[in-house]
């Protein structure tokens, strides 16, 4: 690894680099989430002169008899299935547009890039103005039932509202990765499948696609783990409503620790969040790593 | 490697051990600070030593007359300065948690009910100041814990109905006088004259803390007009054994909740409309009655300085002699001072600027005209003048008063009691499922 011979040269190397940010992911992930995770295990109620005393796995039985809890829950897994399906799908083709050599595509590609720069509790009032006004003025004005009552009133709409809004947000984003994989693919294979006369739709199947294997994984991995921990839009746009219809896991667990003021309980399903996230992103990092091919 | 990270983490760990262990003995010796120490350096507060206090502002609306009132306290006394620390978007649990967590604990902090429970062992004892004792006898009970005074209120906050003259006389060609409505009949009466014009009678905003905290309060402020008894209520309710589905109250609370949703302005779509918009609606004279509190009065009077609105109180009953047929909720915050973190001599001008406050001209002036408080302590010679504190001022000296019940709902319930509200609303539950949702949640946030 190093080139230097004595431990004390390596070291001096590994501290002009690294020491500096590994201090400050120490300080800022590694004690904060060693710490969360002692709290979780003591019944510490956020005052600080209250004795904590240790109360083993407590907290996590609470958490997981809580209906409220696995409710959430299965609500977020709705939402992440369906912001990942489609951020992607979207991104993709996005990306397959702007690299596909028409007129504007620059244009096209910051235009779809934008809402990502908007912070996004902006955007969800934006949004929420764009759900409670504009949709329900044009249904209002063209009588069509759909849009005419607002969708952040109704529990399932709602949902999709928040659905909507993810998508919008983060396929800019994703589109950027999937034009990086676009491009970085060899000119020669494209090449040699055009002479040996394949169709831009066999060259996106069998070509393209199998090469660009590893930007899937990123932008997978980068849409579920954005998905499973949103929170800005989800306060913004609907604050959990209709009647907490909408209140997916980071909600829940920050308003049990904060509004309920259950910081144990609170901090368990945190961790429990943590574990879920961490073995679903692992796992699909694994297999698509599987599939990543290299030809050349 | 791995020899030079584990180091590395171990030193990171024992520094941050040792500035916790450095940041606990310094607060130490501050906790056995009492108010005889603090009244002592108030006496020799002529050095003129400089001191610096914090005053954390609860009510971000109002952040900017708060700064003019310390900058008057300052005049006269020009060794103190205040500073205002605002909310800055977090609840007062959220703020107060991490200010106190980070030893940066305000001298003077404004807190709701639940609050004051969660945070009353770090407040001071003000049993002896003088601005304590001012406080009316029927607001002290929910400032003390184990018969010492930790509190004061901030400003009494009415709700109940807000009405507006103008629509009800344009609607009814009569004059009208809130103190007609004696029972829910005569309301159900002027509201259906009022829905046969263009006038829509009533609006139900949908936020969850107006239908969860705000009008439950109503609900248990009105179970009776003895203390215990209503305490005993919410002891019954924490343990699961009120049984709302029979009990004359709550029914008598849904039915006035019925006749407002069945002339609700946006009865079709019930959730739709926005709390913004409800003020703009009583403002410009579109609707006749919204229950609210009088905290939105300047919001109104801002948007049309020529509103006719008052409060009155949210029916209870077809009977004239129900509890709450001629009561508002009163509702108020509270000051404390903090009494773990500060020094003895902010503590002690801490408590001279509230004697300022509540006992020299000057400071009743900035209470009344600057802040626009609305007293809860006796003796004011400056009295409110706008003219919904004026009726606040005249239930209170009538004894009409409910107590704002909210403040004793475990944390977090309140959010709940409001989506079952909002569902009830929104036509998706009975009334019985709203009783047995109370039920359960009571029992269920309790228990935590």
């Amino acid at each position: 690894m190093y080139k230097e011979k004595s431990n004390l040269k390596s070291f001096q190397v590994f501290a002009t680099f690294g020491l500096i940010p590994l201090l400050v992911f120490g300080i800022v992930v590694l004690i904060p989430f060693f710490s969360g995770l002692f709290l979780s295990l003591t019944n510490w109620n956020g005052s600080l002169d209250g004795k904590i005393e240790f109360i083993g796995i407590g907290n996590y039985i609470s958490a997981v008899r809580d209906p409220a809890f696995w409710g959430s829950l299965g609500k977020t897994f709705y939402y992440v299935f369906f912001v990942m399906i489609l951020t992607n799908t979207s991104a993709f083709l996005f990306g397959l547009l702007v690299t596909s050599g028409m007129k504007g595509q620059n244009f096209y590609r910051a235009g779809y890039f934008t809402p990502n720069l908007i912070g996004g509790v902006i955007l969800g009032y934006i949004w929420q103005f764009i759900f409670s006004r504009v949709f329900v003025y044009f249904g209002t004005k063209t009588g069509i039932p759909f849009f005419e009552i607002s969708w952040l009133t109704q529990p399932h709409a709602a949902l999709w509202a928040l659905i909507i809004v993810g998508v919008w947000q983060n396929a800019g984003y994703m589109m950027l990765i999937y034009i990086a994989g676009f491009v970085g693919i060899d000119k020669s294979l494209i090449e040699a499948a055009r002479m040996d006369g394949a169709s831009p739709l066999q060259m996106l199947q069998k070509i393209k696609i199998p090469m660009m294997v590893p930007a899937f994984t990123i932008t997978l991995f980068l849409t579920l783990r954005k998905a499973f921990m949103v929170y800005d839009v989800n306060l913004s746009l609907t604050k959990g409503g209709p009647y907490n219809t909408t209140e997916l896991i980071s909600m829940h667990v920050y308003n049990e620790a904060f509004l309920n003021q259950n910081m144990g309980p609170g901090q368990a399903k945190a961790f429990l969040l943590f574990l879920l996230v961490a073995v679903i992103a692992v796992a699909q990092v694994a297999v698509l790593k599987k599939k990543e091919v290299d030809a050349i | 490697m791995k020899k030079a990270i584990s180091f590395l983490l171990a030193g990171v760990m024992a520094a941050s051990l040792t500035a916790c262990s450095g940041s606990v003995k310094e607060t130490a010796p501050a906790k056995q600070e009492d108010t005889k120490a603090a009244e002592q350096t108030s006496e020799s507060k002529g050095s003129g030593e400089k001191v610096e206090i914090s005053f954390l502002v609860t009510k971000p609306e109002i952040v900017p007359q708060f700064e003019e009132t310390f900058k008057r306290y300052t005049e006269s006394h020009p060794n103190v300065t205040i500073t205002a620390i605002p909310l800055s978007g977090q609840t007062i649990y959220e703020k107060l948690t991490s200010l106190y967590a980070s030893g940066n604990a305000p001298t003077i902090t404004m807190v709701g009910g639940p609050e004051f429970t969660s945070f009353k062992d770090n407040f001071l004892d003000i049993t002896d100041t003088d601005f304590a004792k001012k406080v009316y006898s029927w607001a002290q009970d929910k400032t003390k814990s184990d018969g010492k005074v930790l509190a004061v209120p901030t400003t009494a906050e009415g709700i109940g109905i807000m009405y507006n003259k103008k629509v009800i006389e344009a609607a009814t060609g009569k004059e009208f006088d809130p103190t007609s409505i004696k029972s829910r009949k005569d309301f159900a009466q002027l509201l259906e004259e009022i829905s046969k014009t263009e006038y829509a009678p009533v609006q139900i905003t949908n936020k969850d803390w107006l239908l969860g905290s705000h009008l439950t309060s109503v609900l248990y402020g009105a179970v009776s007009k003895n203390y215990d008894e209503r305490q005993a209520v919410i002891e019954a309710c924490r343990k699961g054994e009120y049984n709302f589905a029979d009990s004359q109250v709550f029914n008598n609370w849904m039915d006035t909740f019925d006749l407002l949703m069945k002339y609700n302005k946006y009865a079709k779509s019930p959730l739709a409309n926005a709390y913004e918009d409800d003020q703009l609606t009583m403002a410009s004279d579109e609707v006749a009655f919204w229950p609210i509190g009088n905290y939105i009065y300047p919001n109104i009077v801002d948007i049309n300085p020529d509103a006719q609105v008052g409060l009155m109180p949210y029916p209870m009953g077809d009977d004239e002699a129900a509890v709450g047929n001629k009561e508002i909720v009163l509702s108020y915050s509270m000051f404390a001072i903090d009494a773990k973190q500060s020094k003895p001599e902010q503590q002690a001008a801490a408590i001279d600027f509230f004697n300022w406050l509540v006992t020299s001209k000057d400071g009743q002036d900035s209470y009344v005209n600057t802040l626009m408080f609305v007293p809860i302590f006796e003796g004011f010679e400056v009295q409110p003048t706008n003219p919904v504190a004026k009726q606040i001022v005249s239930y209170m000296e009538q004894g009409n008063t409910l107590e704002r019940m909210s403040d004793y709902f475990p944390a977090g319930v309140m959010n709940q009691f409001g989506a079952t509200m909002q569902q009830y609303l929104d036509g998706k539950i009975t009334r019985a499922d709203v009783a047995s949702q109370f039920k359960d949640k009571w029992v269920e946030f309790s228990k935590k």
